[in-house]
């Protein structure tokens, strides 16, 4: 599904490069649960926002299902984002001036999604998180672990293929990450392919591979 | 989708309902500024457009040669000039010479002055001006008719069918019997021909001698012709010269040396009369097209001052939509989408503030029309133009201030959006000079209007050498009686105290126009001098002062025929030492030698536009006065006016009493700075409100771009005082340097107006520093408010926020 050759990344500030990321061989099968975990600053969520196809590598090649991900336009990234590819944030990320029932809606809207077929997905989506009753409050009038379990509800609305996360449950307390990771457990075992950046070894347990990085390379524990 | 961004829309102007009234309002209030001046330019620019044949309709003008070989071009032509033309030129289906008269229209007894129009019978197949009743063919076939505007019919008539009346009209001096034939509807307000009663030009010979009438060297007519559909004014213009020897050759010959360069004709099409302030002609009053450019070129930076306010609210708004625009991103949003959002977000505000600006336009519209003379409405669906300009002023604002977000939010990467929490505005190069650009103007609007309002008093203050004051005119209006008139006065008001001096003139001092100028001779040399013919006493009454020799006095019996007053200014260039005595000749009135008496002060007769110039005074032989003027005394005023009017309707009962006080006459020529400077003053207001509605604007942006900054100031013990300072002096040092920016443009727009005046006042330094004063103590107020606010915040609060 996923196959990373030699990606770097690097920015100049000045005359000076500092590197994220170097040489980079990674990959993925479909239906996988991978971790990525590392020390702070060790290049983690860029690695996850190049996965995601959310910023570009320097150098090296990446091909999302045999497509050179690295040469497609911008409106053929939008339509993998909106097709396959799901984002849980570690912040939730919801959209303030949006209702849960909104922010639920707004993917399939970009996905042209049809009016009653989007009801129906929504009204599902609601049903399974348990959420029927807030579908109209706002992001702020909800707890964190409630907020990420709108935003995951989000990322899956539209049965993407891959669900990248980075440290979903950073800003939850113990019983709502646990809630949240269960959740992506369950996603995986039904066939979504997850890819997790996070700082928890608990979290990373739930994985089947994990890979670490420091200082940008890929280091073998 | 659609409903999905009106819905963030809607919400996000509800949350922030200080910054979104801000926004709206700023834009309406702008929008609502241009839509009342492009009323006011588009009804200049249409001017006699109305007219259904107004592109073969043309005025002929004629133009003379002057000394220095240019070309002055005036609009009134020799009586037979336009017969001449139809008869010559198969190319002109219709002519209409138009010629207006002041006149007294008496009907069942009652007089009233009227304004009289006499046109050829083509007039009404010429002009688009219908008739309610009458047949346009044939109002003129009898030349008794006249066709009276549809407010003058209703003025004399009331309700009663005005068709068949008689009224009494002057001609001349003889009063005759006119029925009416039609009745035209009002005239519309951008038409530059007017007339309330209109008569066949014909009549012309009822108070003209036929040989005047024939009389190529007379130029006292308006002569409008209509071409064939379809032929160019050149194809007409190029048989003129040849026209012009045939016709004019005689009197170039006598008067110009036979120079047939010294005359052409040009025909000016109806449209372009108005704007065209360069050909003289009393009966059309022209504007200057120079008025109509600066008030839409100041409309236009208010408005884009406006749009570009917006925008840097809308970008400060975006540092909180940011976000937005990252999980759209990533949500499959490609860049198309979002810019249709943020278009479709700022055509929604636009469409508020359009309708908000409509709704000022419409309350604001009364005084509007108040100040510049003009009866404008917003014509919704009563032609195209509007309503498309209006919408798509809409549409340029939507545009314009939808453009930052749409274009340049829209291409950031959402990683860089969702990480970093990137802040714009308030520090930005742009922003600041927008703040500039902003008080710049406002600068030089307040010290345009300081110097226009300064100038206008001084105009109005300014010793003019004459006592104007309590000084009554009472225009004789020709009537038969009025050779006798002054001296019935003088005897029938001898008695009374309040009457202080009386005499009579053939000129209306206080008018740039009218003034009769003539060659006088003193040995070898020869000047221009405005003359003056005046009864006994006028120099007394209007409290002119000799400064040399002595007045007229009955008592030198040869002081009528030999003798002439003269003022300062006519010593001065013909260089006497000493005036009285000297033996000077004329070429008007009289031709014999006449003896200098007495010297007058040098007094202001035209505005102060123009220098004094030469005058000369003489008694009028025949005692025939156009105008009485009587001085009279501080107290009980309207009573010695009732006293005036008794003694007029007993000496002159056919017309109607009229006056008006000489100082009043020369507040009157300077209606037109009047006018300019309470449209610079009220246009300084907008553009001083949407200034500071930026700057607030920016300021809230900036501060909340700092507020971490102010926090971390205040916990390592910076004072109030001292942040409301930093805070504060950064806004006002771009005032400062609005100031630099805004002086030397005021001072050179302000040096050229001022230049129109022959006396003037002298730009002072002063005027710049209030100004300065005033911009910085209004964008203190703005600013300040909001620098206190945020200084006085818990730090603790500011730094978690962060």
């Amino acid at each position: 599904m996923i196959k990373m050759k030699e990606i770097t990344k690097f920015y100049s500030t000045g005359f000076v490069k500092t590197f994220v990321l170097r040489n980079i061989n990674l990959n993925v099968e479909e239906g996988e649960f991978l971790t990525i975990m590392g020390p702070s600053g060790a290049g983690k969520s860029t690695l996850l926002h190049i996965l995601g196809m959310l910023d570009s590598p320097s150098s090296g090649d990446y091909f999302f299902y045999d497509k050179p991900a690295h040469r497609l336009s911008e409106r053929q990234l939008s339509d993998l984002h909106k097709n396959h590819i799901g984002f849980v944030f570690q912040s939730y990320h919801l959209i303030d001036d949006l209702t849960v029932y909104e922010n639920l809606e707004t993917p399939l809207l970009y996905k042209k999604v049809k009016g009653s077929e989007r009801k129906g997905k929504i009204a599902e989506m609601l049903d399974r998180f348990n959420m029927v009753a807030k579908k109209k409050l706002f992001p702020n009038q909800l707890s964190g672990g409630q907020q990420q379990k709108v935003a995951v509800a989000r990322a899956i609305i539209i049965n993407p293929k891959l669900i990248l996360a980075d440290e979903p449950t950073g800003n939850l307390n113990t019983k709502e990450g646990t809630e949240v990771m269960d959740l992506l457990k369950e996603l995986n075992e039904s066939g979504t392919t997850i890819i997790q950046v996070t700082h928890s070894e608990k979290n990373a347990s739930y994985g089947a591979r994990i890979i670490n990085l420091v200082d940008g390379w890929i280091v073998d524990k | 989708m659609f409903r999905n961004y009106i819905k963030i829309a809607s919400r996000n102007l509800l949350k922030q309902k200080v910054y979104s009234f801000i926004n709206i309002f700023g834009l309406a209030i702008a929008i609502a500024f241009c839509i009342l001046i492009f009323l006011f330019v588009r009804d200049e620019v249409i001017h006699d457009s109305f007219h259904q044949k107004a592109d073969r309709l043309y005025r002929v003008n004629i133009l003379s040669k002057n000394e220095d070989g240019s070309m002055s071009p005036h609009a009134m032509t020799p009586p037979p000039l336009g017969p001449a033309f139809q008869e010559e030129f198969p190319e002109i289906v219709n002519m209409a010479r138009f010629k207006k008269i002041g006149s007294v229209v008496n009907y069942q007894g009652q007089p009233s002055r009227e304004s009289i129009t006499l046109a050829d019978p083509d007039f009404f197949k010429m002009f688009s001006f219908p008739l309610l009743r009458g047949d346009p063919q044939a109002v003129f076939e009898d030349r008794n008719s006249v066709v009276l505007r549809e407010e003058v019919a209703k003025r004399y008539f009331g309700d009663e069918d005005p068709m068949g009346k008689v009224l009494s009209i002057k001609l001349g001096s003889r009063f005759f019997d006119f029925t009416v034939a039609g009745v035209a509807r009002d005239i519309p307000q951008n038409s530059s021909i007017t007339f309330d009663l209109l008569v066949s030009f014909d009549r012309i010979k009822d108070y003209t001698p036929e040989r005047l009438l024939n009389q190529w060297t007379g130029f006292t007519t308006l002569t409008f012709v209509q071409l064939q559909r379809g032929t160019l004014a050149t194809e007409v213009e190029n048989k003129f010269p040849s026209f012009i020897q045939k016709h004019l050759g005689a009197v170039i010959k006598k008067y110009r040396g036979g120079d047939l360069s010294a005359y052409q004709f040009d025909l000016q099409p109806i449209r372009k009369i108005y704007l065209n302030t360069q050909v003289r002609s009393s009966y059309v009053a022209g504007s200057n097209p120079l008025y109509s450019t600066i008030l839409a070129g100041i409309a236009l930076l208010i408005l884009i001052i406006a749009a570009i306010n917006y925008m840097n609210l809308a970008i400060a708004r975006s540092a909180s939509r940011l976000r937005e625009i990252g999980v759209r991103k990533v949500l499959g949003a490609d860049r198309k989408k979002l810019m249709n959002q943020f278009f479709g977000e700022s055509l929604f505000f636009s469409f508020i503030s359009l309708c908000m600006g409509i709704a000022l336009a419409e309350l604001f519209l009364p005084a509007f029309n108040n100040f510049t003379s003009k009866k404008l409405a917003i014509g919704y669906f009563s032609d195209w133009t509007t309503l498309t300009s209006i919408v798509s002023l809409m549409f340029i604002v939507g545009l314009i201030s939808g453009s930052y977000p749409a274009l340049f939010l829209s291409g950031f990467r959402p990683v860089e959006v969702l990480r970093s929490h990137l802040k714009l505005g308030g520090k930005s190069k742009f922003s600041r000079g927008l703040v500039v650009v902003q008080f710049t103007l406002s600068i030089f609007l307040i010290i345009s209007t300081l110097i226009m309002t300064h100038q206008l008093h001084y105009l109005k203050n300014r010793d003019l050498g004459i006592r104007g004051e309590q000084v009554v005119i009472i225009p004789t209006q020709g009537s038969p009686q009025g050779s006798q008139l002054v001296d019935r006065f003088r005897n029938e008001l001898a008695a009374y105290n309040n009457v202080i001096s009386l005499a009579g003139s053939n000129e209306l001092l206080g008018n740039d126009r009218t003034y009769a100028e003539s060659v006088v001779s003193y040995q070898e040399a020869r000047i221009f001098a405005h003359y003056f013919f005046i009864s006994f006493d006028f120099l007394k009454t209007i409290g002119l002062e000799i400064v040399e020799g002595r007045d007229f006095a009955r008592e030198f019996t040869s002081d009528p025929k030999e003798s002439v007053i003269v003022n300062e200014m006519l010593v001065r260039e013909l260089g006497w030492d000493l005036a009285v005595g000297k033996q000077i000749k004329t070429f008007m009135g009289r031709k014999e030698p006449l003896t200098v008496v007495g010297v007058t002060k040098d007094f202001h007769f035209e505005s102060l536009r123009t220098q004094i110039k030469p005058a000369i005074f003489y008694i009028e032989p025949r005692n025939q006065q156009e105008f009485i003027y009587v001085k009279i005394g501080p107290d009980d005023i309207p009573a010695t006016l009732g006293l005036l009017e008794g003694t007029w309707k007993k000496n002159a009962p056919n017309f109607p009493f009229m006056y008006s006080f000489l100082d009043e006459e020369f507040h009157k020529l300077y209606r037109m700075e009047e006018r300019w400077q309470r449209i610079i003053r009220n246009t300084s207001i907008f553009a001083i409100l949407i200034s500071c509605l930026g700057l607030f604007g920016l300021t809230a942006l900036a501060i909340a771009r700092r507020t971490k900054e102010i926090g971390i100031r205040k916990v390592l013990g910076a004072s109030v005082a001292g942040l409301t300072r930093m805070v504060s002096m950064d806004f006002l040092k771009l005032v400062v340097f609005a100031n630099f920016i805004a002086w030397p443009l005021a001072y050179y727009a302000m040096s050229r107006w001022l230049r129109g005046f022959a006396f003037r006042i002298d730009i002072k330094f002063g005027v710049f520093l209030l100004a300065a004063v005033l911009a910085a103590a209004i964008a203190l107020l703005t600013v300040g408010l909001q620098a206190v606010k945020a200084a006085v915040a818990n730090p603790v609060e500011s730094l978690r926020y962060e």
